[in-house]
């Protein structure tokens, strides 16, 4: 028996990604922080306790700010998770924190190893997903044209594990954008659906731009 | 008076799609972001111009729609797929119904403003249409049942009109399309018959896609389409012309969406730099030559609707196209893009919905080759 859920209008997995994000963050950078700031952008994993001094962090040290020093853009796909993206407007304090490079990079890698462990998982599910499904007489992942993609889906996620093992992030947002659009065409008209890989992949890209990209190079 | 409007440079808008054009630019524009929040909250709309006019449409060409999609696209493509109109299954029943069918359909349209489906689409098959599941079986002279499950199809929540296609037979004679009207669903959902439920999805939410359950669901023999034509000519030949001539309108869509999202780029974000417009010149001009196969293949399907490969073509690298010009966005202004601007973010969620509109990418590039080769083949003979 499969241990993943088959059922088309059900999200696959469910890896808790706002408690993910959440923990993430406590472990890091203590409970007392509220969010991540990357580049003057940050994702809000909970409602803020007070909006009126929103303390957050960067590579710089601790960032503590005003109502009208931050804003707060609303999106109905975030909402229904409880996140929320905003941009720092500047004018804010910033206390100095030698520790703080050091703990940015370990919440990337613990995003990353996240994103990597949701990409595998699900394929796993669309492995199994498509080996029961039958199409024209057999089981869907033995058409060519799937073969042709899953092969180009390992080549990704082979890349990602040998990135991520050797602590090298530089072209991960990349190769994570791409194996989710292999994905997705794997799992076809459900893709589309909440906890399905376009939204995973739509979630990724903006944690990757904030935290993770690095230039307009890729 | 300003002529930036959530985004819009009224002039540009203009420039590309003519004086007439930018009303309906505008409208859909300025609902997007309220109809991505509530897809359902376009009723309150529905007498709209906009909408009066796609309601109105009984037989305009495939150029025509084509141009329009885009155009109400370019304001945004979420709010063009949650409008009221014949959509698809006006498409199906211009080629498969009789006089009287059709006067019903459009005369109930253009006085209702509704939204209309068309479920194909099953949850095993895809819309493999060869591979149907749902049942059509006939109980006496006058009545049919329908029994099966429909899924991802386009307002099959709320549509008050559609088309549902089943299987009569075996084989692909087999295929029979028929039309369920107002009172018929509400009849079904109230006996049980007929369950309809939105689905929960993240991108395009405009399409209000949702899942129809038939369980022995009335159909009376009057609402099977097709019934003045060759049995050859019903089915599954039928509906080859209907996509075929909506793959353009698709396509339409995906140009005016990635349009909009360059143009925007440079109204919205400011950004005048010298990379940025560089990049923009080379998309801009990327979406001109597509622009230029798009109104050349709807203009084929006006003619012959039956060859498919120059609209398969057209549809899966507008796509591909769509999906490249947003990355290369995102990637080039960067965070910013997605945390600054909500219609940006919503469009870098939607532009994933193309995809799987009237056929995925891998099924069109099939057609392509599999018209290309048969082209050859006629030509050595």
């Amino acid at each position: 028996m499969s241990d993943y859920n088959l059922d088309l209008y059900e999200a696959p997995l469910d890896l808790q990604l706002e408690r993910s994000l959440n923990s993430f963050m406590e472990n890091v950078f203590g409970a007392d922080i509220e969010a991540v700031v990357g580049e003057d952008f940050f994702l809000l994993t909970r409602p803020l306790v007070d909006k009126s001094m929103f303390r957050s962090v960067d590579t710089i040290g601790i960032v503590v700010c005003k109502e009208d020093e931050y804003r707060i853009l609303v999106d109905p796909i975030l909402a229904q998770r409880g996140l929320a993206v905003g941009f720092m407007l500047g004018g804010y304090r910033e206390v100095f924190d030698a520790n703080y490079a050091t703990k940015i990079f370990s919440h990337q890698t613990l995003l990353i190893r996240y994103e990597l462990a949701w990409i595998e998982g699900y394929m796993e599910h669309l492995r199994i997903s498509l080996t029961e499904r039958i199409s024209e007489g057999s089981p869907i992942i033995q058409k060519e044209v799937v073969r042709r993609i899953w092969a180009d889906l390992v080549e990704r996620i082979e890349s990602l594990r040998r990135l991520v093992a050797g602590d090298e992030y530089l072209i991960v947002s990349k190769l994570v954008a791409e194996a989710c659009i292999l994905l997705a065409k794997l799992a076809g008209g459900r893709a589309l659906l909440r906890g399905q890989v376009i939204e995973m992949s739509w979630l990724f890209g903006i944690i990757n731009e904030i935290y993770i990209a690095v230039g307009d190079d890729l | 008076m300003s002529n930036l409007f959530f985004g819009l440079d009224l002039n540009l808008a203009e420039e590309r799609y003519g004086a007439e054009a930018v009303s309906d630019i505008v409208f859909a524009r300025r609902i997007a972001l309220s109809i991505d929040n509530d897809p359902l909250g376009i009723d309150y709309y529905r007498f709209e111009p906009t909408i009066t006019k796609l309601c109105k449409d009984r037989d305009g060409s495939c150029v025509e729609r084509s141009k329009l999609a885009e155009i109400i696209a370019y304001g945004d493509a979420g709010v063009f797929l949650a409008y009221p109109n014949p959509s698809l299954a006006g498409g199906a029943i211009r080629e498969m119904a009789d006089e009287e069918q059709k006067k019903y359909f459009f005369d109930f349209i253009e006085q209702t403003h509704c939204t209309t489906f068309t479920g194909i689409t099953e949850p095993q098959h895809g819309s493999d249409v060869a591979s149907l599941e749902t049942q059509l079986i006939k109980v006496d002279s006058n009545n049919y049942q329908l029994t099966g499950e429909k899924c991802f199809i386009t307002h099959g929540f709320d549509g008050k009109i559609g088309v549902v296609v089943a299987r009569i037979g075996s084989g692909p004679l087999g295929i029979q399309a028929v039309m369920l009207k107002e009172e018929d669903l509400e009849h079904g959902v109230q006996e049980g018959t007929l369950q309809r439920e939105l689905l929960p999805i993240v991108g395009m939410r405009g399409t209000c896609l949702s899942r129809m359950i038939f369980n022995k669901f009335s159909v009376s023999v009057n609402n099977l389409l097709g019934k003045h034509l060759r049995v050859s000519q019903r089915g599954m030949f039928s509906l080859i012309k209907t996509f075929n001539r909506m793959r353009p309108c698709v396509a339409a869509f995906a140009l005016g969406q990635a349009q909009a999202m360059l143009d925007y780029v440079k109204i919205a974000m400011l950004d005048s730099s010298s990379s940025t417009e560089a990049l923009l010149r080379v998309l801009n001009a990327e979406l001109a030559c597509a622009r230029g196969s798009l109104y050349e293949s709807a203009k084929i399907m006006d003619e012959n609707p039956l060859e498919s490969a120059s609209v398969s073509l057209v549809k899966a690298h507008i796509t591909r196209l769509t999906e490249h010009v947003t990355l290369q966005l995102i990637n080039h202004i960067g965070a910013a893009a997605l945390c600054e601007h909500s219609l940006f973010l919503k469009w870098s969620r939607d532009i994933y919905a193309f995809e799987y509109m009237e056929g995925t990418s891998d099924m069109q590039k099939r057609n392509v080759s599999q018209e290309y080769l048969m082209r050859v083949k006629a030509v050595r003979l």
